[in-house]
């Protein structure tokens, strides 16, 4: 008989023994290490439709889904309509799963932007879903207070003059200081309105329409009054306010939605680049030689 | 109910692929109103002024009506307002543009003076995309008292989130101020 008498002590039966058990054991865990039974359910959680391969299909994207492709909800849908929409995020499921087997960012242009695009907005999101206090606020605002001002408005008129005039513009601009603008008065001295500012305008239509010179000039200007002559590469210029609103600083009411967002996105541009800094540190990028 | 669970979830104006990235008011008083779209002119202070007037008109508050009249011919041209507040101006809240007919305003006393602030440095709500920072059951809650704050009838009113806390709490109230201004 193999095992021998039961009744008495034998070394080969006891090694045979545990052998067996150890060839047990081994099948058992590597079933289940294989299968993976031991750590996945067979239950949907209640805010799922779906598990695929224990990945969720949410609920809530089910019913989105349906309301997009059929306009109705749940409720309201035929059997026919529910399957359709399983099986298409089933099938999504099953291709972002064989996607990432087969490492299709590697490679994919477009995976990669999406990717890049995503962990930017995981970033980001950090920064966005965290409520500032009002104390955090006004500091913001009160640390970049120039910021937060009306656009200003003017109404100027640019008069040119030609450049061998500058006697005659210089004279145009003294007269200018004491009389509201005429054609007759500018024509003494040859001198034409530009057009190139309109009745009223904020600051910046100003400077796209003079030039950042001549608008620097005409910044200063108070109401009524005409600025020196001002020599170009084409003309003499002279500039003749008649009303110069400048900005106005916003107090902190007036200006608390463009704080919280300002102060949200320079959070975000923070949590960016001290991302990608810890990335970089942590990252082992070798450089060919002829590139470095 | 289940957009508004949408929206705790993805947010608005988030950024998020799944959100709500809703229109954004312009803001005509700078070179470049819309971040967007490059073809939206700016407006000079008077198209501004008139524009308001059209919109108190439109309201049946007393209103310039030459004024109120060039604000009407820029809302439907150049201003390009039309094209997210409709012609009738009675918005389109599938893109997140209010009625400006019904005088509610979101933002300011709805005067002259915090129309102008709106058109001349735009304005746009945002709120965050909650998924993965609170659970499926906590974006629930939220959205369950979000829902309750215009429906009051429909449940017993519940206190604000408390089982997931601050983020919850947090979550409903950036959705109930972004579906307000949605």
């Amino acid at each position: 008989m193999a095992l021998g008498n039961i009744t008495q002590v034998s070394s080969r039966r006891s090694f045979m023994l545990m052998g067996c058990g150890a060839l047990l054991g081994l099948l058992m865990a590597g079933y289940s290490l294989f299968t993976a039974r031991g750590t996945s359910t067979l239950v949907v959680p209640p805010e799922d439709v779906a598990l695929v391969n224990q990945q969720p299909i949410s609920r809530l994207d089910y019913l989105q889904q349906l309301q997009t492709l059929y306009g109705v909800d749940l409720r309201h849908a035929t059997a026919t309509q529910r399957r359709t929409v399983l099986d298409d995020m089933i099938r999504e499921e099953l291709f972002v799963q064989r996607g990432k087997e087969l490492d299709v960012a590697s490679t994919d242009p477009d995976v990669r932007a999406a990717m890049v695009n995503s962990v930017e907005q995981e970033i980001a999101a950090d920064a966005t879903t965290a409520q500032p206090t009002e104390t955090q606020l006004h500091a913001y605002y009160a640390a970049h207070r120039a910021r937060y001002a009306s656009e200003g408005i003017m109404s100027v008129r640019d008069y040119v003059f030609p450049l061998s005039e500058s006697q005659g513009a210089a004279e145009a601009a003294e007269a200018l200081r004491a009389n509201i603008p005429t054609p007759a008065l500018l024509a003494r001295w040859h001198g034409v309105d530009s057009g190139k500012a309109a009745d009223e305008e904020f600051y910046f239509a100003v400077k796209i329409h003079l030039g950042g010179a001549l608008f620097e000039a005409a910044s200063t200007l108070p109401d009524g009054a005409a600025s020196v002559p001002i020599v170009g590469s084409d003309a003499i210029h002279v500039l003749y306010m008649f009303k110069n609103k400048k900005p106005v600083p916003f107090d902190f009411d007036a200006a608390r939605d463009r704080v919280l967002n300002d102060l949200r996105n320079d959070a975000i541009g923070h949590l960016r680049t001290g991302d990608e800094a810890f990335l970089r540190k942590r990252a082992n990028v070798l450089i060919a030689d002829d590139v470095r | 109910m289940s957009d508004v669970e949408q929206v705790i979830k993805y947010g608005i104006r988030s950024h998020h692929p799944k959100a709500w990235n809703l229109a954004i008011m312009p803001a005509y008083a700078t070179p470049r109103p819309s971040a967007r779209d490059g073809k939206i002119p700016p407006l000079s202070p008077q198209n501004i002024r008139d524009l308001v007037e059209f919109l108190m008109r439109e309201q049946g508050r007393s209103a310039d009506g030459a004024a109120a009249a060039r604000g009407a011919g820029l809302f439907a041209g150049a201003g390009g307002c039309y094209d997210c507040h409709a012609v009738d101006g009675k918005g389109d809240a599938a893109i997140g543009a209010p009625n400006l007919t019904d005088g509610i305003t979101l933002y300011g006393d709805g005067g002259r003076e915090s129309l102008f602030m709106s058109i001349a440095y735009g304005r746009q709500g945002l709120c965050p995309a909650w998924v993965g920072r609170i659970s499926p059951a906590g974006i629930r809650e939220a959205a369950l008292f979000v829902h309750s704050l215009s429906h009051p009838n429909s449940l017993a009113r519940p206190q604000a989130p408390a089982a997931n806390s601050a983020s919850a709490a947090a979550a409903a109230a950036a959705a109930a101020a972004a579906a307000a201004s949605g």
